[in-house]
């Protein structure tokens, strides 16, 4: 189906560009190009197209003309990529988001990080979609003093909560005040600063109505990043007088917020209804209605999503799933990289062989990662906490080979080998047997066997998220299978790897250089500084990472104006749904 | 005289509810995993340590487990069952949203599977070792081998994903779907109910059909017989009836049997029910949540019983008369 569009494209484009080339019309050609239905994902094949087309052209065209010629190019690319799909664009219909994550209250972003608030509560700033950079949001700019400290808001004026009141500078006063002193808010370090062993929160002060000033103890270059996502702004009007916003009940369960969604019921166990907001301050929404529908069970969501009762089904795990939903018409898999890392953490502190870095790099090159996660969980094969779209990312690590041999020797020039003739290495007497937790076994399942042809016996406990989160809480864990938080938009960064964090790991350079990157205000300075804690991080093997966290999200043909993939990061764990308000449907329903 | 038994029974409930509470209220407590950092986390960013710290303590988890079972206990005499940790609202609201839609299906599909078990299973044992009753006999015990998640698969594949002739999950289309609200809820409860009957019915088809057996070789019967009888009133006044008696005591256990084994089904067929509500709130350590349906599921298989214990001594006189004569 696909393929015809491209064929069909293809010819249509050719026939605009000689059309074009003989008497450069472009009004008509539009009307040509309308009827191919372009989705945004078909882009770069269409460039490729182009390219032949253009060698036809040359061909036809005289030289004389070659400064006409560019132009007719240019403009004709113009119009496949951006005024074709406008046409398409109905109004109306409601979109039904299939998910496993439940529908519950308080829907209010200073207690819960709730999904679906994402979209209900805009934020000051925004990460863009394709630089991963900070852009303006409900702050249309802002201006940052030479010494970093100081950030002033200019604030949109044309701004309402969804109960028609005004935004103003009093209701970011109001939220940041919540965010750093409400009993029950969900953040304590966020905007709070360490000066000299201190914890210094920062000061949020109204210059006008429109204008708000943040002072910040010390520089961070987080404290942009810090305002997006999930950090919403929350309406001064309806929760101030409340001692907590725990307290706020009327408001947590009939939330009002300014963003692309307006809140219409949830019931428990089973869905949140939304209404598109049609006064929305970024655009007016194709959309209707947005739907967030609980579907525990995955075979259901396939199935629901075979019969067009859901048109997006998020969360496809695993490569059975995504080959499943793959043989149903009409649906596509797009896939993005997240940012988070999937690694084996070693608790070098607990048990003590894997204090060795002999051990840990031996390790590392049992395991056939190229092969494995490509297979297992089709996601690329990671080499590091960040993945190569993040500025961190460090291209020149030095990257352990899959070496079953080399591992052997390195072991047994440790100290390990099998003396006792059961296929696991010794030394004194005990057996390199290393117990990992993890939350799910079909990873691990494939390094057992790997790390066994070497002779390392890996255990695996297979536990629950809750159990898992009190194990790496505590410290009782010798080796997890788990998520490392690159966290682009984040404030987690790479905090999970300076000392005192639930890692286990102590090192006073790499410390250094994490809290330094985070203070540096020159940003090429910065990405050098956290590459080289990239890199401290890697050549001292202080975990194997695994793979890059794949977001694979279904979604209907029917639905189009999704982020165009090719994005580096899953922003905010929406993958291509980013601006709802872009979205719409080729056919309503 | 019926009064005193009742009342007898309805007192030894007492110590029942309050050990198996206690024993509930330990367990769900000492199983590992913090509700607030699990309220607090997304699902994959763990929440931040002293914030989880400064909830906890804020809503009374750091103390003692047997404080906390003391304390719950005294609000639950005074009919609050708290709060729940993830959602805020009362316990009694969350489960009062939820428990009818359980009940819907338990008490339809109970229906549904004695209106066809029972038949089945006394028209096998009147044609004993016949074609029908070996076909019914084994389809019996494949059914009964069949895990109930397997059948609502199997359904979910054929019906649904393979013919699309039933929505696959929900209580009401969200899209499409008939105009009646009534036929709506009727096809999305289809497969759902279809699993628990077949689930239920072979219970009662093998169980009536040895009840029946069992009756059918009583003298009675065999004097009915020799006096003449036709045999269609022995079986239907004589042997039908007397069979039933095992069938009616069973009713009132198998009733809360029905809502336990709902959290597999409900989750399969996104049925909100309790069952659902239970997986979840386990799931999260919701234990307020967890505890009121731990509590409302003991009230149920202890009225249960309590209704079979009734219901047995009003069916069988030699029970009523046994405890006249004490």
């Amino acid at each position: 189906m696909k393929a015809r569009y491209i064929g069909s494209l293809g010819a249509v484009a050719g026939l605009a560009l000689l059309m074009s080339a003989c008497q450069p019309q472009i009004v008509e050609v539009e009307k040509e190009v309308v009827i191919t239905q372009v989705v945004s994902e078909v882009v770069v094949e269409e460039k490729e197209v182009i390219v032949e087309v253009e060698k036809v052209v040359e061909k036809e065209v005289v030289k004389e003309v070659e400064v006409e010629k560019i132009v007719v190019e240019e403009k004709a690319v113009e119009v496949v990529v951006t005024a074709v799909p406008e046409p398409l664009k109905k109004e109306g219909g409601t979109l039904i988001f299939g998910t496993n994550l439940a529908a519950e209250f308080p829907i209010n972003p200073v207690l819960k990080t709730n999904r679906p608030s994402i979209w209900l509560f805009d934020t000051l700033v925004e990460l863009d979609g394709a630089t991963v950079q900070p852009i303006g949001s409900l702050a249309e700019s802002w201006d940052i003093s030479d010494d970093g400290l100081v950030y002033t808001f200019l604030l949109r004026e044309d701004v309402k909560w969804h109960d028609g009141e005004g935004f103003d500078a009093d209701d970011v006063i109001f939220t940041f005040d919540a965010y750093m002193n409400d009993p029950d808010s969900r953040q304590s370090s966020t905007f709070q600063y360490d000066v000299d062993g201190e914890k210094v929160p920062l000061v949020v002060e109204k210059i006008d109505a429109y204008t708000v000033k943040f002072t910040l103890p010390t520089p961070s270059s987080l404290f942009l990043n810090n305002l997006c996502c999930w950090n919403g702004i929350v309406p001064e009007h309806l929760l101030s007088g409340y001692a907590s916003m725990a307290e706020a009940t009327e408001f947590n369960e009939n939330p009002v917020g300014t963003g692309a969604l307006v809140f219409e019921e949830l019931r428990p166990q089973e869905l949140v209804k939304y209404k598109m907001n049609k006064e929305y301050w970024r655009g007016r929404p194709y959309l209707d209605g947005f739907i967030w529908l609980v579907l525990p069970d995955d075979d259901s969501q396939v199935t629901a999503l075979a019969n067009g009762e859901i048109d997006v089904m998020k969360n496809i795990n695993s490569v059975d799933l995504a080959s499943r939903i793959s043989e149903i018409p009409g649906v596509t898999i797009y896939t993005t990289l997240g940012n988070f890392t999937y690694a084996l953490f070693f608790n070098q502190e607990r048990y003590e062989p894997l204090q060795d870095i002999r051990v840990r790099q031996a390790i590392a090159m049992a395991m056939d990662k190229e092969v494995i996660m490509p297979t297992v969980i089709g996601a690329p094969n990671a080499d590091q906490i960040f993945n190569p779209g993040y500025w961190g990312y460090n291209p020149n690590v030095n990257i352990l080979p899959y070496d079953p041999d080399g591992a052997i020797a390195l072991l047994s020039d440790a100290g390990w080998t099998d003396t006792d003739g059961d296929g696991i290495v010794d030394k004194d007497g005990e057996n390199l047997s290393i117990n990992a937790i993890t939350e799910r076994t079909e990873l691990p399942e494939a390094l057992q066997g790997y790390l066994a042809a070497v002779g390392i016996d890996l255990q695996i406990t297979e536990v629950e998220r809750a159990v898992r989160r009190e194990l790496t809480g505590s410290g009782e864990w010798d080796a997890y299978i788990g998520w490392d938080g690159s966290g682009v938009p984040f404030s987690a960064f790479m905090y999970n790897w300076v000392s005192g964090k639930w890692s286990n790991y102590d090192n006073p350079d790499l410390d250094a250089l994490v809290f330094g990157a985070d203070a540096e205000t020159d940003p090429d300075v910065r990405a050098a500084m956290v590459q080289d804690a990239v890199d401290m991080l890697v050549s001292d093997t202080a975990a194997v990472w695994l793979y890059y966290y794949t977001a694979r999200i279904a979604v209907s043909d029917n639905i189009g104006g999704l982020l165009v993939p090719g994005s580096t990061a899953d922003l905010n764990n929406t993958g291509v749904f980013y601006h709802l308000e872009d979205l719409y449907m080729v056919n309503p329903n | 005289m019926y009064g005193t038994i009742v009342l007898q029974r309805i007192i030894n409930t007492i110590p029942v509810l309050f050990f198996a509470t206690l024993i509930s209220f330990t367990l769900v407590r000492a199983a590992p995993g913090d509700p607030v950092a699990m309220y607090l986390s997304t699902d994959m960013e763990d929440a931040d340590p002293e914030v989880v710290n400064r909830i906890r303590k804020k809503m009374g988890l750091d103390k003692p487990i047997y404080l906390q079972y003391f304390s719950w206990l005294s609000q639950v005499m005074q009919g609050n069952l708290g709060n729940s940790l993830h959602t805020r609202q009362p316990v009694t609201q969350v489960i009062a949203d939820v428990i009818p839609n359980s009940i819907f299906l338990a008490s339809v599909a109970l229906l549904g599977s004695l209106l066809l078990g029972l038949p089945l299973g006394a028209i096998t044992a009147i044609k004993q070792r016949s074609l029908m009753d070996y076909i019914v006999t084994t389809s019996v015990l494949i059914g009964y081998t069949l895990p109930s998640y397997y059948i609502a698969l199997i359904l979910l594949y054929f019906l649904s994903f393979r013919h699309r002739l039933l929505p696959s999950s929900g209580m009401r289309s969200l899209r499409g779907g008939p105009e009646n609200e009534y036929l709506d809820l009727l096809m999305h409860a289809a497969m759902p109910l279809m699993v628990y009957i077949i689930v239920r019915m072979v219970q009662w088809v093998r169980f009536q059909r040895n009840s029946m057996i069992e009756v059918m070789s009583q003298g009675y019967i065999r004097t009915a017989r020799s006096k003449g009888l036709r045999e269609s009133l022995v079986i239907s006044r004589h042997a039908w009836r007397n069979s039933l008696n095992p069938i009616v005591t069973n009713l009132g256990l198998s009733f809360s049997g029905l809502i336990g084994g709902s959290f597999i089904i409900e989750s399969i067929f996104a049925w909100p029910g309790m069952g659902r509500l239970g997986l979840n709130a386990v799931r999260l350590r919701d234990f307020p949540v967890t505890m009121g349906i731990l509590l409302v599921s003991t009230i149920m298989i202890v009225a249960g019983n309590l209704l079979s214990d009734i219901l047995y001594v009003i069916l069988d006189p030699r029970i009523r008369l046994e405890s006249h004569m004490d």
